[in-house]
């Protein structure tokens, strides 16, 4: 158990490395833990980044591979202290900072009864929520069944095939898609190892890491570029929500995917509120969506629409030259884990049971049957309320209404000034949710079936990253 | 921020524009607390709402989970992992093994399940759905019909599990 410690310990602090190379350095409680929470995930990310390499370096996996966390370690922290910046982006603190101290002052008008109202009910939202998690986990130790046909199994394979690790890539398992990325794996299976046994305490546990790191991060960037009022508010959405609990509990790769959608669009959005040292942010938020292609296919998707939302913003912004300066910065935090996937798709296994061995015409027609727009809407209505209650959706917009129409006045509106970069995070949000419209009209699967067993997860990819920007949205910063 | 107040400065003389500018200032100050003072009781309102039945929703879900057992597995995989787990040694070296069972592996969705923890619980060894490999993982019904395939497509038991779960090989001709 010492050496799991350590080495989630050692991921941990890799994380934080880089989190210290490339975000400014934090002042206010709020952003200091979101940086350690995105250090968490980053460095969780790149242990399995690690692990893949000396799998298909050394062959198989022992112990031993802490000592290469240990070399990331040296390597990262050689790094640092290379590209150690003389300046740190104390405006951007400053500036992200100022738009919290403003809204805190507002706080500060509010009654504190309500306030710790707030906080209090918010902790009773996520205490519920956490019973109602570990009901699942203490029920389901082996998770649900994508968890042990297809996630578990193969870190089972990753762990206990030694040489032969390579199986659970063989062609008797296309129907379990091979082609799906490792990062929650190899990061099972590095626990695993360091542990010695295939304990099923793990897979629960990086479930369990995975959600509270989402939810910590929504709150706190919510707190940080916000108010604690609209923290709460965040949290208390995305924990209130029945799909969150069963779905992050399930043992799926979908939980630690929601982070990092969620995590690339909190950096994505700083960047672009930061004078200087955006680069560097916007490489983090590269790096972010990089491990969410490296978590499942649908950060692909992901990756491609936030770095060509952001590209046309920053190019429009700033100039043509600037933006594609910035664009770069993005592409390179993110090709580490790139070449990763790319690795993993040519080595073992690229086909996807999606689109394989499927013309355009093929797909064409399906997107011209009605019949499957209409089971398509048939079947969404009778998934989603039990996904997100109606009730939290009809109070959701009330509570986005009240707030824009408050913030009308033309004295207060002249105080403020919007958060930038939402832009951006609305058109990922909207081109990832017309992405997997359109992978369901053109499933090969039955459409019925195949909504039925996924829709719950495609809209936990997104709702954290909803609610941060639908929030956000409404904060005005002084 | 004022730009009013900034025209009236740069036109009036000096006293006179001080007198006026703190006149306005009162007056859309107070003007301005009036409503930031009600736009927080809207907030603040909206928000606890939010809070308050996000709280209501999660206890609810909480409760019905418990209420109905929708949590327990409906595959029973700790079981059925359990019981294909006691193949593993019976199992040491081989690679592939292929898969014999009352019904194929993807006639219904609880064969399919059987199939994938059987899959599951054996690994490194990768089970097939092939019912033709020298090695097969059988999983029957009933222990009757276990033996009935044993003699009539000349298997070797190499080990046996609870019930009609075992390990077969084909006997050599």
């Amino acid at each position: 158990m010492m050496l799991v410690i350590l080495g989630f310990m050692l991921s941990w602090v890799n994380g934080a490395l880089v989190v210290w190379m490339l975000a400014p350095r934090p002042r206010r409680t709020s952003v200091i833990v979101m940086q350690l929470v995105l250090a968490l995930g980053i460095g969780l990310a790149l242990s399995s980044a690690t692990h893949f390499i000396r799998l298909l370096i050394v062959g198989q996996s022992d112990a031993r591979l802490w000592v290469w966390d240990v070399g990331l370690l040296i390597a990262l922290t050689v790094t640092s202290i290379v590209t150690n910046r003389a300046v740190p982006s104390r405006e951007l603190v400053e500036f992200i900072e100022a738009g919290a101290h403003g809204m805190e002052a507002a706080d500060r008008r509010a009654s504190a009864f309500f306030r710790w109202t707030g906080i209090l009910m918010t902790i009773v939202a996520c205490t519920f929520a956490m019973a109602t998690m570990l009901s699942y986990f203490n029920d389901r130790p082996h998770g649900d069944w994508d968890a042990w046909s297809m996630w578990n199994m193969r870190s089972r394979f990753l762990f206990r095939g030694g040489a032969d690790w390579r199986l659970a890539f063989e062609p008797e398992m296309a129907w379990v898609r091979p082609d799906y990325p490792l990062l929650r794996p190899l990061t099972v299976a590095r626990f695993w190892t360091l542990l010695g046994s295939d304990s099923t305490l793990i897979p629960r546990m990086v479930g369990c890491l995975y959600a509270l790191a989402t939810a910590v991060l929504l709150w706190a960037a919510l707190v940080s570029h916000g108010n604690i009022v609209m923290g709460c508010v965040g949290l208390t959405a995305l924990v209130s929500a029945p799909m969150f609990a069963r779905e992050t509990a399930s043992q799926f790769a979908d939980g630690p995917l929601a982070f990092y959608f969620l995590a690339a669009i909190v950096m994505a959005g700083s960047a672009m509120n930061a004078r200087f040292g955006m680069n560097r942010l916007l490489a983090l938020a590269g790096l972010c969506a990089g491990c969410a292609a490296w978590t499942k296919n649908e950060g692909m998707l992901f990756t491609i629409a936030l770095m060509g939302c952001c590209s046309v913003w920053l190019c429009w912004r700033r100039g043509l030259r600037a933006g594609l300066r910035s664009t770069m910065a993005m592409l390179a935090g993110a090709m580490p884990m790139l070449s990763l996937v790319v690795l993993h798709k040519l080595m073992l296994a690229w086909r996807n049971d999606l689109f394989a061995g499927r013309s355009l015409g093929d797909v064409l027609s399906l997107l011209r049957d009605s019949s499957r727009w209409r089971t398509f809407g048939q079947e969404c209505a009778a998934v989603l309320p039990g996904t997100i209650s109606p009730w939290l959706l009809v109070l959701l917009i009330v509570f986005v209404v009240v707030i824009r129409v408050s913030g009308r006045h033309k004295a207060v509106a002249s105080f403020k000034t919007r958060f930038r970069g939402l832009f951006a995070g609305w058109v990922v949000i909207v081109l990832m949710a017309l992405g997997y419209v359109f992978i369901y009209l053109t499933s090969p699967h039955d459409l019925g079936w195949h909504i039925r067993t996924s829709l719950p997860r495609l809209i936990l990819h997104i709702w954290p990253s909803f609610l941060y920007t639908v929030l956000l949205n409404r904060i005005s910063i002084k | 921020m004022y730009p009013d107040l900034e025209r009236f400065a740069r036109v009036l003389p000096k006293e006179e524009s001080i007198r006026l500018s703190s006149d306005i200032l009162s007056q859309m100050d107070s003007n301005l607390l009036r409503y930031e003072f009600a736009r927080h009781a809207c907030t603040t309102l909206a928000s606890m709402m939010l809070i308050l039945a996000g709280a209501g929703l999660a206890a609810n879900e909480c409760f019905r989970v418990r209420r109905t057992n929708a949590s327990k597995d409906p595959y029973h995989a700790t079981e059925q992992e359990a019981r294909f787990a006691a193949l593993r040694p019976y199992l040491a070296g081989v690679k592939k093994a292929g898969w014999l069972a009352s019904r194929p592996y993807h006639s219904s969705e609880s064969d399919e399940a059987l199939h994938s923890l059987a899959r599951y619980a054996i690994v490194p060894t990768l089970l097939t759905s092939d019912a033709k490999s020298e090695v097969v993982v059988a999983a029957f019904d009933t222990v009757a019909e276990l033996e009935a395939v044993i003699v009539s497509d000349a298997y070797d038991i190499v080990g046996r599990g609870i019930g009609g779960i075992a390990v077969l090989k084909r006997r050599a001709r």
